[in-house]
């Protein structure tokens, strides 16, 4: 803008100047023109009553007046001339001033010279003998007088223009400096009046913007934290798989934590081949999904194209599902193991009594076998559908209140055969308390307890069964002397079909589910299990039920 | 303009970054070979090392176009030179992963009692991830941890060499199998040699000085 105006008074003040120095020059040649036509007209009117009076006159003052004289006769013929020699000179019946002169007595014209830069001057008087006296004066033309006057003028021009650009330059500074102050951010005041509707306009908008501005950030924080407080990682990828958001489960998830990861490539964070393929293939329109193992954990992963370009990452930890969809296949292959060990020996006997070729004495020890092995299916049978039910409920359909010392006591009681046979003390001790349960599901979770105790003790142990009431909660602690659970399989004997010995699970007649049943009804009655052994020892189970 | 080339260069680090994931597969296929002794293993390493190379002509051209057409200086042209050069190492990597699949086939499931060769496939396997690392992130200390444990898979590589001697002098080894795991010893010490020259482009890209004038200015 400054250089603009700059420009413009620029031109301003050298069109003035030339102006000014055109009209000028036109004015005072104009004057000075007329100052010597009549100067010269009154020279000739001088000259012509001379020689009025003395005809020689002329003739004589030829060669003194620095003006051409010429004598022309009424015809044209040019008589007496003082510049050139009258018979050169043609007929000058055709000027105007001569033919003004023969008809009004006086005339004048002026004629540009040969050269532009002259003009000269013509007055003519006719005189009494009717030939006519004409006065040429040669003088300079406007534009050799303009001309002469160019350098100075130039001069002028030059000095006005540096002036000017001075002046403009501080001129300019001075307007523009309070425009620069302007505080657009809130626009209530304006140097110039001119100024504020646009200050005014500016500051609305200003306004708009930084509200935009606002709920903009508001929604990008709302979803950072959204996105931060996954536990799932979420990446969005542009089209050429460079990182666009990324959330912190998904860095965590790509050990890049404390690093921001947008505008890399997926291929820096990760090189794993399936992934490579996965998200240029989500990114041109096609879903999928597939499982990454990194660092000893397991996600799954989903792809899905974005409408415009790009696609969506999405991280699931699944270690845990993969490995109880793991576990649930393993179950499966160990149910049917289990249910075709008895099966088999069914078979078998069934085949040999079908030969009718046995002895009395072998058919009832053959028909002994199948009804254990039979038995010993259907416990099995019972336990997975206490598991499957289980599995499926995880809640207790109606609950009643259950006096633990007393069905404690019930299953001491029904296990009393069993340590008879083996000669182990089985006590039960504490207090009256109750618990909230649903009865045959309570009493299957301690008869395996203390069952397991039996099962795993040593002739001639000891089972203590104990129940207290903390005032938080109740427990039932059942303590024996037996054979112990070595640490390492602590954790595992709650899996199913898992056993510590292998080589004892036929002589101990367990299923291998009843422990699984504990803690999947322990479960449903939010109940805690413990186990604490010392191999050798003793094992202590303890259950911790809510207060009802 | 300076835009498409932005975007090249993206798009040559992204080619990288996948040649060397095709190595890491390569060298895993390779020692699953060995260990396991499996044909579907070795045909993997086999198609994994024929798209190793074929991804050096690819990378190959794409540097050219770059150079010509783009003029790159200073770090850019760094960047694509080393990527030149790095790329002859990846695909010698490659090679040498497939020979030793290869070797296991001859093998058919023998095995001799070299206990460190696992050990040292999984520390040579372990150097070239951490070389196309060091490039990923341009990470120049560990781009010279790689030359620190090539030490460490050469003085395996003797360990080993003395193994096989021992087991040859004990006489009681099959000579052919011990020939065998000796070429798959030298193969991995090889592929430990490549990652450290891939490392060194690495450091060249950032510094701008390779490693051999490094060791020129020491002495």
């Amino acid at each position: 803008m400054k250089r603009k105006i700059n420009l413009y008074f620029c031109i301003l003040s050298v069109l003035a100047v030339l102006l000014t120095a055109l009209t000028v020059t036109g004015l005072l040649f104009n004057d000075h023109m007329r100052s010597i036509k009549s100067g010269l007209k009154n020279q000739a009117m001088y000259i012509a009553a001379a020689a009025d009076a003395d005809s020689g006159y002329i003739a004589r003052i030829l060669h003194t007046t620095p003006d051409r004289v010429t004598l022309i006769a009424p015809d044209g013929t040019v008589l007496l001339d003082s510049e050139a020699e009258p018979s050169a000179l043609g007929n000058h019946a055709d000027r105007p001033e001569f033919m003004q002169a023969v008809s009004a007595g006086y005339g004048e014209s002026t004629r540009a010279s040969a050269t532009l830069a002259q003009q000269t001057l013509y007055c003519a008087v006719r005189l009494q003998d009717g030939s006519v006296l004409r006065l040429g004066r040669t003088t300079d033309s406007i534009l050799a007088s303009f001309l002469s006057a160019l350098p100075v003028l130039l001069l002028c021009t030059a000095a006005i223009l540096i002036l000017t650009i001075v002046f403009s330059a501080m001129l300019t500074r001075r307007i523009v400096a309070p425009i620069n102050t302007i505080d657009l951010e809130n626009a209530d005041y304006t140097p110039y009046d001119e100024l504020a509707p646009l200050v005014e306009r500016i500051g609305s908008q200003n306004k708009k913007i930084r509200q935009q501005m606002d709920s903009l950030n508001e929604k990008e924080r709302e979803f950072t934290s959204l996105a931060d407080n996954m536990r799932e990682g979420f990446i969005m990828l542009n089209a050429r798989c460079e990182v666009l958001t990324a959330n912190k489960s998904a860095r965590r998830i790509l050990s890049l934590e404390d690093r921001d990861i947008s505008g890399r490539n997926l291929l820096e964070l990760n090189r794993d081949p399936e992934l490579s393929s996965l998200a240029p293939a989500a990114c041109s329109g096609k879903k999928g999904s597939m499982v990454l193992t990194m660092d000893g954990r397991t996600y799954r992963i989903y792809a899905g194209p974005v409408s415009g370009s790009g696609a969506v990452l999405l991280m699931l930890d699944s270690t845990e599902e993969i490995a109880r969809e793991q576990l649930r296949r393993e179950f499966s292959a160990n149910v049917s193991h289990e249910l075709k060990t008895p099966l088999t020996v069914i078979s078998g006997y069934a085949e040999l009594l079908r030969s009718g070729q046995t002895d009395p004495e072998n058919v009832a020890l053959f028909s002994e076998k199948i009804y254990s092995e039979t038995s010993r299916l259907i416990n099995l049978t019972d336990d997975i559908i206490k598991l499957s039910y289980l599995d499926e409920n995880r809640t207790l359909p109606r609950t009643e209140l259950i006096d633990l010392y007393q069905l404690t006591s019930e299953v001491a009681e029904s296990l009393e055969p069993k340590c008879r046979l083996r000669n182990i003390t089985f006590t039960v001790s504490g207090t009256h308390a109750s618990v909230r349960g649903l009865n045959p599901l309570t009493r299957e979770m301690v008869y395996n307890i203390c069952e397991n105790a039996v099962k795993y003790n040593v002739d001639n142990g000891r089972i203590d069964a104990a129940i207290t009431d903390t005032g938080s909660d109740i427990r039932l602690e059942v303590k024996d002397t037996g054979i112990g659970i070595p640490e390492k399989d602590l954790e595992r004997v709650f899996e199913r079909f898992y056993r510590v010995d292998k080589s004892r699970s036929k002589a101990s007649g367990g299923t291998g589910l009843g422990l699984s049943i504990v803690k999947h009804a322990a479960a449903v009655h939010h109940a805690r299990v413990k186990l604490s052994s010392a191999p050798g020892k003793g094992t202590t189970a303890v259950i911790i039920f809510p207060r009802p | 303009m300076r835009n498409t080339f932005d975007l090249q260069l993206k798009e040559l680090n992204c080619e990288l970054i996948a040649m060397g994931a095709l190595c890491e597969q390569v060298i895993k296929g390779a020692i699953n070979a060995l260990l396991t002794d499996s044909d579907s293993e070795r045909a993997f390493v086999e198609s994994t090392d024929s798209a190793i190379d074929s991804k050096e002509r690819e990378i190959e051209a794409m540097c050219m176009r770059l150079l010509l057409r783009q003029q790159p200086v200073a770090r850019d042209l760094r960047l694509v030179s080393s990527a030149l050069k790095m790329i002859s190492d990846m695909e010698r990597i490659g090679d040498q992963a497939a020979d030793i699949a290869q070797i296991t086939s001859f093998m058919k499931g023998r095995t001799l009692p070299v206990a460190r060769i696992e050990e040292m496939a999984r520390q040579a396997a372990a150097m070239v991830t951490r070389a196309i690392n060091s490039f990923v992130s341009r990470d120049l200390e560990l781009a010279r941890s790689v030359y620190q444990a090539d030490d460490a898979v050469d003085s395996l590589f003797a360990q080993i060499k003395q193994e096989i001697v021992d087991l040859i002098r004990a006489g009681h080894a099959d000579g052919e199998l011990c020939i065998d795991y000796l070429m798959i010893a030298k193969y991995l010490e090889r592929i430990g040699d490549h990652a450290v020259n891939v490392a060194e482009w690495v450091d060249f890209s950032i510094t701008g000085t390779h490693k051999s004038k490094h060791s020129d200015l020491k002495q």
